[in-house]
Formats: structure tokens, C-alpha cells, sequence
């Protein structure tokens, strides 16, 4: 029934006018552009957080430097790189999908792939580091769900872990902030009875910031970079031996 | 990665026939509305058609072809372990990600304001602005460039600037003079419909006598999907695995 509501809309947009064909099934709202976070505005995390044991266990023994898949060039991953607040995010969005392109410093692209067009989340997803979203609205709300998380992404910096059965509920509006100007919401939920005794819940604000610049940087420039130096180190230490 | 559903392939072919109702009934609107072809979807390099394009021999400047020998006989033969910056993870740049052979996918978001290239080989976004837009003045030079484009007919003119320079040793040397010229345009036929063709010419007078032109092309692809394309994924995993000292410039 709602297959053939949406078509009898799309019939009547386009005898409006042909422009319209594209809103045959929204998008309600655009969310396209360039959005900067806004940690003053981060919901910070229940404290204490509802954690099994092992997750207590994991948070307690987390050491970045050994344990932060970004000090090896691994991506922040998916919820991470959307509750960060530390870098820009683009979204790009056409009828059928909405693309988050999130672009670290001195980091590699990171890209959630979230699909508008009536497709069910797979029943055993495979594991990756940006899951697997599906979105559907719910008047200007979009709401997005995404599983298929592989277990090394944590979810914070401080080592918030998940159990590899995670599931992300997000609810994306836009609304008018009267300091701010145009700014997006991201509600999410967490969901993951392995590592959480009961649902997280959390809320990120993205300024609208057309004018952001990406920079083109890649991790692998950082690992070169230590190369180079650790190259050019050992030169200059033989030279002096030599000498 | 995902087939269509019969209701979704029922809409995507009821909204055109409708235009078509539409345009026949004299809608003005339908006469304005520029008939771009559809580039969006995920698309696979020709490997066939486009091995060899680059020329063997291309035309150095005097002044580049001394500096590669100078190279050359200077640092050959490559120690790979050291001097290749594929170890270390550094992806490429333009126009070699867009004269790929390899069975790597990209996809193409295709919306008014902007074309966007995600490739799944080092996972890189690669944006082409539509709105008119020019490089600001303190653009940093990048590996992606700065483009722009415009719709001109059937074709998708791009121009692109603002690319890192590669040096000597590169297979493709570029200086910070280089203008890169595409024209993508869609072409019926193949096993999948349709393929898309992109006319590459590179000039760069500081390192080549005369521009360079190639012709590549891209597969439709509607059943595969971009994969994540985790560069340091053997790093990761070895220091999961506990033997941190397999990390080659961590010892």
C-alpha cells in the first residue's frame, strides 16, 4: 500500500511538473552540505555507563596507544566517526541514498553508505568498519539503522567497546538554532545486550558550514612521514660513525 | 550490493513513462529540462581497453628527461622495501586513479551541484563541482586536485588543477603546472548496456613536450558494491595478534 501511495504521488508531482520527479519518494529534507560538529553541544554519556562486565573489563584495560585502531591508520569507524565532533562531515544525498563522507586530518576517508530505497537490513550482514544503514523517514525524520559493525571499532575514544552485534538507531532532523543558524541532529541509540545493560542513548549537533575546506590528507602520509624521518635518522647516524 | 525488487523496477520504469505522458501533453517545463546522461552507479575500469593507453615513451622535456636519469642512475635499481610508497600506503593521484586497470571499483553520486567519485582502491573521494564555483586562492595542492565541470550536451566537461606534484622517479611525473582535461560521456552496448568512456588529456608543459590524450573506459557494474578498501589492515591485524614487531618502520 505505501508502494502505490508514494507512486500515485510521484504521478501527481509529475503532472505538476517535470522538475518534481525526483521527490517521488522524498526526500523530505536535504540534508546536502558541508556540517561542522559542535562538541559544546556533544550529549556526554550516562555516567556510570550501563556496561556487562566485559565491557568493563575491556574499558578498564584500554591503553590507546595500544588499543585505538586510529594510532595504526584504521578508521575510526562506524559510530565513531559520526560522534567525534573533532572533524567535517558532507553529506550528499539523492532519492535513494544519503552518503555521510566524513575526512580526518592525517586520516583516511571514512564513508557510511545509508540506503533510501525501501531495501531491508541483511539478516547476517558482514562485518565491517562503516556497517551496513538503511534509512526511512518518518515525516522530515530520517531514521537510520545500522548493524554489521566489526568488533575492533570502538565506539569513543576512551575505548568504549561494542560486543560485534551492535545495533544503531539514528533519528536525523534539521531545526533552526537562533545563535547557530541551520543545524542538523543526530539522535542515536545504541543498541548491544553483549556489552550494554540497557540502550545508550546520545545526540550530536552539526553546524551548517558551506565554506569548510577538506584537506586531502591520508594516514599512510603519517606512517611515510615516520619512515622518512626514521630513514633519514639512521643515514645521519651512520654518516656520524663513519666519520 | 543488491538486485531490484520487481515494485522498485516497477517504479523506476512507471516514473519515466509518466514524464513521457507528460511531455507529450506540452508540458513547457519538460522542453527545459536538460537531458543529461545518467553516470550515476558503481563502474569497473575496462581493463582491456585500457592497458597500454599511457604512452611507453611519453614526450619529456629536455629538462625532465635529465632529471629521471639523473635519478636514475642515482638510486636503481628500487629497493621496494624502502623507496615504494605503496608500501606505506600512499594511494595515487590524478589522473592515474582514473586510468585504472585493476578490477577496483568506483562509484559516481551525480547531484546538480556536485559529482562525487568514491573508489573503492584507497578508498578516496574524488568531488567535482558543478555551481560554478573556482579554487579559492590559498588552495593547497592536493592529490585529488581541485575540478570543476559543466554538462555540454551528452558530455561531462571537467577541468582540474591544484594536483600534488609526483616527482622524477614517478611513473607519471607532474609539476604544479598540470591541467587535466575530462570528458566523460556515456556509450550504449556491452555486456551490461552501457559503458562510460573518459577522454583524459593531461597538459603540463614543465614535464611533457606536448599534452597527452587517453581514452579509458569504465564497465557498468549495477550488481557490485564499493568494498572498504583497509590499506593497513595486515599492520592492525599482526598487532592484534600480539607480534608488533612485524610493523616495518616501528621496530
Amino acid at each position: 500500500m505505501l508502494r502505490l501511495s508514494t507512486l500515485l504521488v510521484g504521478t501527481l508531482m509529475t503532472l505538476v511538473g517535470c522538475g518534481s520527479v525526483q521527490t517521488e519518494r522524498g526526500p523530505a529534507v536535504d540534508f546536502s552540505g558541508r556540517w561542522l560538529p559542535d562538541p559544546s553541544q556533544a550529549q556526554p554519556w550516562p555516567d556510570p555507563l550501563p556496561l556487562t562486565p566485559e565491557a568493563r573489563a575491556r574499558v578498564a584495560e584500554f591503553v590507546p596507544e595500544q588499543h585505538d585502531p586510529t594510532h595504526f591508520c584504521m578508521p575510526f569507524g562506524t559510530p565513531r566517526n559520526t560522534l567525534a565532533t573533532e572533524f567535517p562531515m558532507e553529506i550528499v544525498q539523492t532519492p535513494e541514498r544519503l552518503t555521510m563522507i566524513f575526512q580526518p586530518d592525517l586520516s583516511n576517508a571514512e564513508v557510511r553508505r545509508i540506503h533510501l530505497d525501501g531495501r531491508g537490513l541483511p539478516a547476517e550482514p558482514d562485518a565491517g568498519w562503516f556497517g551496513t544503514s538503511v534509512g526511512r523517514w518518518e515525516g522530515s525524520t530520517l531514521v537510520i539503522e545500522t548493524v554489521g559493525i566489526d568488533p575492533d571499532v570502538i565506539v569513543s575514544s576512551n575505548g568504549l567497546p561494542h560486543s560485534g552485534a551492535l545495533r544503531i538507531v539514528e533519528r536525523l532532523s534539521l531545526v533552526q538554532d537562533p545563535q547557530r543558524g541551520r543545524t542538523l541532529v543526530d539522535e542515536m541509540t545504541l543498541e548491544d545486550p553483549g556489552a550494554y545493560t540497557e540502550p545508550l542513548r546520545t545526540r550530536r549537533y552539526f553546524t551548517w558550514a558551506p565554506g569548510v575546506q577538506f584537506r586531502d590528507s591520508h594516514c599512510g602520509e603519517r606512517l611515510w612521514i615516520e619512515k622518512l624521518w626514521r630513514d633519514r635518522l639512521e643515514e645521519h647516524a651512520s654518516k656520524a660513525r663513519s666519520e | 550490493m543488491s538486485g531490484q525488487s520487481p515494485s522498485r523496477l516497477g517504479r523506476t520504469l512507471a516514473v519515466p513513462a509518466l514524464v513521457l505522458i507528460a511531455c507529450i501533453a506540452g508540458k513547457p517545463a519538460c522542453a527545459e529540462a536538460p537531458a543529461r546522461p545518467d553516470i550515476a552507479g558503481v563502474w569497473l575500469p575496462d581493463g582491456r581497453r585500457n592497458a597500454g593507453q599511457w604512452p611507453k615513451n611519453p614526450p619529456f622535456t629536455d629538462a625532465m628527461k635529465r632529471a629521471r636519469e639523473a635519478w636514475a642512475q642515482k638510486a636503481m635499481p628500487i629497493d621496494f622495501e624502502i623507496d615504494d610508497e605503496n608500501t606505506s600506503c600512499m594511494p595515487g593521484t590524478m589522473p592515474g586513479i582514473m586510468m585504472g586497470i585493476a578490477q577496483y571499483p568506483f562509484e559516481i553520486i551525480s547531484t546538480p551541484s556536485q559529482v562525487v567519485i568514491l573508489t573503492e582502491i584507497y578508498g578516496l573521494v574524488r568531488r567535482i563541482h558543478l555551481d560554478g564555483r573556482s579554487a579559492p586562492p590559498e588552495l593547497l595542492p592536493s592529490r585529488m586536485g581541485f575540478s570543476t565541470g559543466r554538462w555540454e550536451g551528452e558530455a561531462l566537461l571537467v577541468e582540474t588543477t591544484h594536483v600534488q606534484p609526483q616527482s622524477e622517479r614517478a611513473n607519471r611525473p607532474s609539476s604544479g603546472a598540470m591541467r587535466i582535461v575530462e570528458r566523460f560521456t556515456l556509450e550504449p552496448g556491452g555486456a551490461a548496456g552501457k559503458a562510460l568512456s573518459n577522454e583524459i588529456t593531461v597538459y603540463d608543459s614543465v614535464v611533457y613536450k606536448e599534452p597527452i590524450t587517453v581514452r579509458m573506459y569504465y564497465k557498468w557494474a549495477p550488481d557490485v558494491s564499493v568494498g572498504e578498501y583497509l590499506c593497513q589492515q595486515d599492520i592492525w591485524d599482526q598487532h592484534m595478534d600480539g607480534n608488533r614487531s612485524e610493523i616495518p618502520w616501528r621496530k
